[in-house]
């Protein structure tokens, strides 16, 4: 709205050209230099030799970014289904225990988080099972980080999704005979998850750009080996730029799934 | 007289201060059709709320069939009762509270297979029977968001219906509908109450209560004020809140 107002004045004055001249201006300028970006980095891959040759080190990493991402996202999922839960529970014990975790893991940087978990928290729990901490392959370590961390923000996710259902629904399936726990399971989740699956598919999103996070811990991923290699080539510029382009490519990709995913199962309300 | 079905002794129920029920005591038999007036807070929704322990009863005793459920009660063995309970009642709410994400035939075929592990095929059968009942077995296929608050309420019963009730519970089914759509659903439960099924119906519709109920329960302050014949209550009311009550009714004749 406040465009349309400042624009006004100016055609009523100026010739024939303005009005198409103004709708240039709603273009989305952004999307079309990106575009170009991305097609002069396409060109470059394809037709330069050595820009194919730094893409194909770093692509050799994109198969543990995925992995990383998605088991990291699918742990965090249930912890948070299942933190979520405890969340809402009536016993305040479990309550108290839950929010300590969030409010603790919320509070805290994934880096930090990350950090701890894999140089502290391990070790410690690798002690009290009698194993060695160095059995533990670091992956393992960062995707258990991740997935504590992003866990938390998932159990809130789910929390606010499950309390945005309307009393009545509980109250409907308790007094028809079902148990809590089977009105959680057929009436309130289904409800819940299909009106918080945007946010939980912003989340995929966002752990896919925090996996690059593991390269802290040496883990082999694409940011990993992007720095590995432009250390020791000194091609900081195209390894860095081809990293960016792949992880863009990768995340608009998701988004546009998690969109169409959005609108197939809200067809009906 | 047989033994009641429902039997409320000395029901109360307090929210942390608010004392709501005062000691009810109530005794309902099979077939009858039990209709509660009452000015809003006299507290006739939470004593039916209380009879399948949507509310916890605070003091008191209520009986449902062979069960004996004291108030209070903790721990598996009074959920257990009150699961029981809820088997042998049907809930009917103002807000309809149909489920959302299932179809009209979902929501009436659901809960038996969910509850009693009922095997599909005679939930589907049972589904359509009660729906049919209902008049809703036309839109058996839509989703409750495409059908107006009438039908709702008319799939609500057939709903409750489904899963066999020995009583019916209605808490102010028609409050929520615009006028044009009362009808269908008063219609619906006179149909009902026709076919013999126990009800007990918290309502405003005094026009309903006069022609359809055996006994109306007139509600006031948290206690049973009066329990009568409707012609009774309805020509000669004892209590001056009754007569409050009704007196608008009384007047404008409709």
């Amino acid at each position: 709205m406040p465009t349309e107002q400042s624009d006004t004045p100016n055609t009523s004055r100026q010739s024939r050209i303005a009005p198409s001249l103004e709708r240039m201006a709603e273009w989305p300028w952004w999307l079309i230099v990106a575009i170009l970006i991305a097609l002069f980095i396409v060109l470059q891959i394809t037709t330069n030799q050595r820009m194919s040759v730094i893409f194909g080190a770093i692509a050799a990493g994109i198969g543990v970014t995925i992995r990383v991402t998605l088991t990291a996202y699918f742990a965090a999922v249930l912890i948070g289904l299942i933190v979520g839960f405890a969340r809402v529970s009536s016993n305040k014990v479990i309550l108290n225990v839950a929010s300590f975790y969030v409010e603790v893991v919320r509070g805290v940087p994934i880096l930090v988080l990350l950090m701890y978990i894999a140089f502290v928290a391990v070790p410690i729990v690798a002690e009290m099972l009698g194993v060695r901490t160095r059995d533990f392959p670091n992956e393992l370590r960062v995707i258990l980080g991740l997935a504590i961390a992003y866990g938390a923000f998932e159990s809130e996710i789910f929390r606010a999704g499950i309390q945005s259902i309307e009393k009545g629904q509980m109250e409907a399936a308790r007094a028809i005979g079902m148990s809590y726990f089977q009105a959680m399971r057929y009436i309130i989740l289904p409800q819940a998850i299909r009106r918080v699956l945007p946010a939980l598919g912003n989340d995929f999103v966002a752990m896919l750009k925090d996996s690059s996070l593991v390269s802290v811990l040496g883990v082999e991923d694409i940011t990993q080996i992007t720095k590995l290699y432009a250390a020791s080539t000194f091609l900081f510029f195209q390894s860095y730029s081809i990293l960016a382009f792949i992880y863009l490519s990768m995340t608009i990709l998701l988004s546009r799934l998690v969109r169409s995913l959005e609108t197939r199962l809200s067809a009906h309300r | 007289m047989q033994t009641p079905i429902i039997k409320l002794t000395n029901l109360h129920k307090s929210f942390n201060r608010l004392h709501v029920l005062k000691g009810i005591n109530l005794d309902i038999h099979e077939r009858e059709v039990i209709c509660v007036i009452g000015r809003s807070g006299s507290g006739k929704s939470t004593m039916l709320r209380c009879i399948n322990f949507l509310e916890e009863p605070s003091e008191g005793e209520i009986e449902i069939g062979d069960l004996k459920i004291p108030a209070g009660g903790k721990g598996k063995a009074h959920q257990g009762l009150v699961h029981q309970a809820r088997l042998l009642t049907g809930m009917v709410f103002q807000e309809f509270n149909l489920f959302p994400h299932y179809t009209v035939l979902e929501n009436v075929m659901r809960p038996p297979i969910i509850v009693k592990g009922m095997n599909p095929a005679r939930a589907l059968e049972i589904a359509e029977m009660n729906l049919d009942r209902v008049g809703m077995l036309f839109k058996k296929d839509e989703y409750p968001s495409r059908i107006s608050g009438g039908q709702k309420q008319r799939v609500a019963i057939a709903r409750a219906l489904a899963m066999e009730p020995r009583v019916m519970l209605f808490d102010e089914p028609t409050s929520a509908l615009d006028p044009e759509l009362i009808g269908e659903v008063l219609n619906v439960m006179k149909k009902l109450a026709m076919d013999g099924m126990t009800m007990i119906v918290v309502t405003h519709e005094m026009g309903f209560a006069r022609e359809v109920a055996d006994r109306v329960l007139v509600m006031a302050d948290g206690e049973l004020i009066e329990d009568g014949k409707p012609e009774q209550i309805f020509n000669a009311p004892k209590d001056p809140r009754t007569e409050a009550l009704i007196v608008r009714y009384r007047t404008g004749g409709n």
